[in-house]
């Protein structure tokens, strides 16, 4: 059996639909996965592929014309789960922030511009945990120190007068404060500069490695994934396409598009190679291709594509998933990624 | 710099820009110098708010300098007076500018086919109307937008992100620039499809003999992009490096490009996980208001040395001469200044 504990989050079979004038926007379509303790789980894709739909029904803050047909959300503590799905708005709002945080993409809408930070730090505790406003001050001063911010200063600040990078830290502190199990983040580097990005992604390390967060986070930047992932999901058109340990996906993709964003994005500090761009554009999900909804833009297609869409199952190794009829000939088209993969693990060991 | 002006197509001379009441000015741009030659690719790295867009703007005509002369190919744009000079509208058509935001620089009441027609007729490039449907055509097949037919009537709305910033790299051409001020052309357009149009703004080099200049925070975009050319790094309105691609990427001089590249996260998680870090000594971006003295990255420079750095402001200078393509780098640093036995 495996151990609850492990595992603060599962989910089986998720769909989220949108009703639009148009018709019915498929946004995630079956989405099945687990986190595990200490793990930071990234999703991956472009924009319009489900990943912030997904990442907000987490945590049942879907919009009003969004509903969830099917499916299972379950947070684990100890061998108890909480079936989200069943959740009432009132014990919603508990289980949000003390079970699972999440930080939104833009810092500072995320704020109230007319409060200062210790008044939307006591509101959050307020609406969500029992403590006292001085057991609240205590834990906010610890947790502004904690990401490196002034917290005597921060504390009684109004958002406009911290940088985009403190806003970032202080709503990471935020999220912290009711010690919740998994911490979902949207975006959490885009739009801050390379320098300020720098620190944020050395804080959310130190406190997977510290705390020992299940961190799911949401991403289009490939180079933010590879930095902080342990595992990245690919998602395409509402369903994760592939499944993997970081290092599998990148030297070792096995789905045609994890190739293909790949192919697409240059290093900076790495050789010199020529970028090839995948053809078309990422499909309408109120009316999606049959078969492989990947498969107008594949250079792999072949009949059954277009007919049957592929499961999401196991390839070479029990860890890594992928959906594709294809894979022998994609991977034959990786060679030079697992070279370049093996020249480092060598450089390693010497 | 020191060059012959007659070997650029734009050269900012001294250039400086300021916003604000007179009660509280900011310098965004202070004392900015460069040439650039004609079909070169020069990337301006950068911060937000480091005055790489102000920078840009000028170059384009769309805002005055404070101070300084854009010189268009061999002529002052500004004259004495500070108001257009003879030469300003061979200048303000020679020299176009691409913005970030294909959403909001396309009027959306307008077809594809009207927003590409309206400039060439108003500058009587063509001489009727259907001329200008042949003219479109053309346009839209060199910026890869095809079948033509299923474009010509369509509305912003109605195209994708990669597709609208193709129309407005269509509607530059249409009035044959020579120079083009791309301000992060590609930052809101997709990954999947970024590199396509990153290759058909090359290609327009090639063709069409375009000379760029690149504006982007993204450096893996700036290596892509401007492998042959040179990038300027800016802080806090000021140029502090200026190299070729390979030189600036794979050796950087300035404290503040080698911390850049050392912070970048990369796509390859042996890479970026191997990286050496540059630590530095605050997080903190000087505000315009309250500028640090001396060289501004010092209070946050590793390699800060009291007395000097916080006292005398390095100048731009020409450090090394890289042999592969003959152009010099130029950094403004007293400490690299000092190591390449150059008094600073």
């Amino acid at each position: 059996m495996e151990n609850r504990a492990k595992t603060p989050l599962t989910v089986e079979d998720l769909w989220v639909e949108y009703q639009i004038e148009r018709g019915v926007v498929k946004a995630v379509r079956g989405v099945s996965f687990s986190l595990a303790r200490g793990e930071s789980l990234a999703l991956i894709g472009e924009s319009g592929c489900g990943k912030t739909t997904l990442g907000v029904a987490l945590i049942r803050l879907l919009v009003q014309a969004a509903r969830i047909p099917r499916g299972e959300i379950t947070y684990w503590r100890g061998n108890q789960g909480i079936d989200v799905l069943s959740l009432k708005e009132r014990e919603l709002r508990r289980f949000r922030w003390s079970e699972c945080a999440m930080v939104f993409q833009s810092a500072l809408n995320a704020f109230n511009p007319v409060l200062r930070i210790w008044d939307q730090i006591l509101d959050t505790a307020k609406a969500h945990g029992g403590m006292s406003r001085h057991q609240v001050r205590e834990r906010a001063l610890e947790l502004l120190e904690y990401v490196q911010l002034d917290s005597k200063r921060v504390i009684d600040a109004y958002p406009h007068e911290l940088s985009g990078g403190m806003r970032q830290r202080v709503l990471l502190a935020m999220s912290l404060l009711l010690d919740p199990q998994v911490l979902i983040l949207d975006e959490p580097t885009t739009a801050l500069d390379i320098l300020t990005q720098r620190t944020i992604i050395d804080l959310l390390r130190r406190l997977k490695e510290e705390v020992g967060f299940a961190m799911l986070f949401i991403s289009h930047d490939l180079a933010t994934a590879a930095e902080l992932a342990d595992r990245i999901a690919t998602m395409y058109a509402g369903s994760i396409v592939e499944l993997g340990p970081v290092d599998d996906i990148f030297y070792r993709p096995a789905h045609p598009y994890t190739l293909g964003l790949i192919r697409a994005v240059p290093t900076v500090t790495g050789e010199f190679e020529d970028l090839v761009s995948i053809p078309g554009a990422p499909p309408d999900l109120v009316d999606p291709p049959p078969g492989c909804k990947f498969h107008p833009r594949c250079p792999y297609v072949t009949e059954r594509c277009r007919i049957e869409e592929p499961k999401l199952e196991t390839h070479y190794s029990e860890v890594h998933s992928v959906a594709c009829f294809n894979v022998q000939r994609v991977q034959q088209d990786t060679l030079d990624l697992q070279e370049r993969y093996e020249k480092y693990l060598g450089g390693k060991a010497q | 710099m020191n060059a012959e002006s007659g070997e650029y197509i734009i050269e900012a001379r001294n250039l400086v820009r300021q916003f604000g009441s007179r009660r509280e000015r900011v310098t965004a741009v202070d004392d900015v110098s460069f040439g650039i030659r004609e079909g070169e690719v020069v990337c301006l790295v950068g911060e937000s708010g480091c005055g790489k867009t102000t920078t840009g703007k000028m170059i384009a005509g769309l805002l005055k300098p404070t101070d300084g002369q854009i010189i268009y190919m061999g002529k002052p744009v500004w004259n004495a007076k500070g108001d257009r000079g003879q030469n300003f509208k061979k200048f303000r058509l020679g020299v176009q500018i691409i913005h970030q935001d294909p959403y909001a620089s396309l009027n959306p009441s307008h077809t594809v086919y009207k927003i590409l027609s309206k400039p060439l007729l108003h500058h009587k490039l063509v001489a009727n109307p259907h001329e200008a449907l042949e003219r479109v055509i053309e346009l839209l097949d060199i910026v890869g937008l095809g079948p033509v037919e299923d474009f010509l009537h369509k509305y912003p709305h109605q195209l994708s992100g990669g597709q609208r910033q193709r129309v407005s790299v269509a509607r530059t051409l249409t009035v044959n620039p020579r120079f083009i001020v791309a301000d992060e052309a590609v930052s809101m357009v997709d990954v999947s499809i970024r590199v396509g149009l990153l290759n058909m703004m090359a290609d327009l080099k090639r063709t069409l003999g375009v000379t760029y200049l690149f504006i982007t925070h993204d450096l893996a975009v700036a290596k892509f992009f401007a492998w042959e050319g040179r990038i300027a790094v800016m802080y806090v309105g000021s140029i502090v490096e200026f190299a070729s691609t390979p030189q600036l990427i794979n050796n950087p001089l300035h404290p503040y490009s080698k911390a850049l590249l050392a912070a970048v996260p990369e796509a390859d998680p042996e890479l970026t996980r191997s990286k050496e870090r540059v630590e530095l000594r605050s997080q903190d971006i000087p505000s315009l208001l309250a500028l640090p003295s001396g060289c501004r990255f010092h209070p946050r420079c590793p390699y800060f040395e009291p007395g000097l750095c916080d006292v005398k402001r390095p100048a731009l200078l020409p450090l090394a001469v890289d042999a592969t393509k003959g152009a010099t780098r130029y950094v403004a640093c007293h400490v690299a200044a000092r190591e390449a036995g150059v008094a600073s």
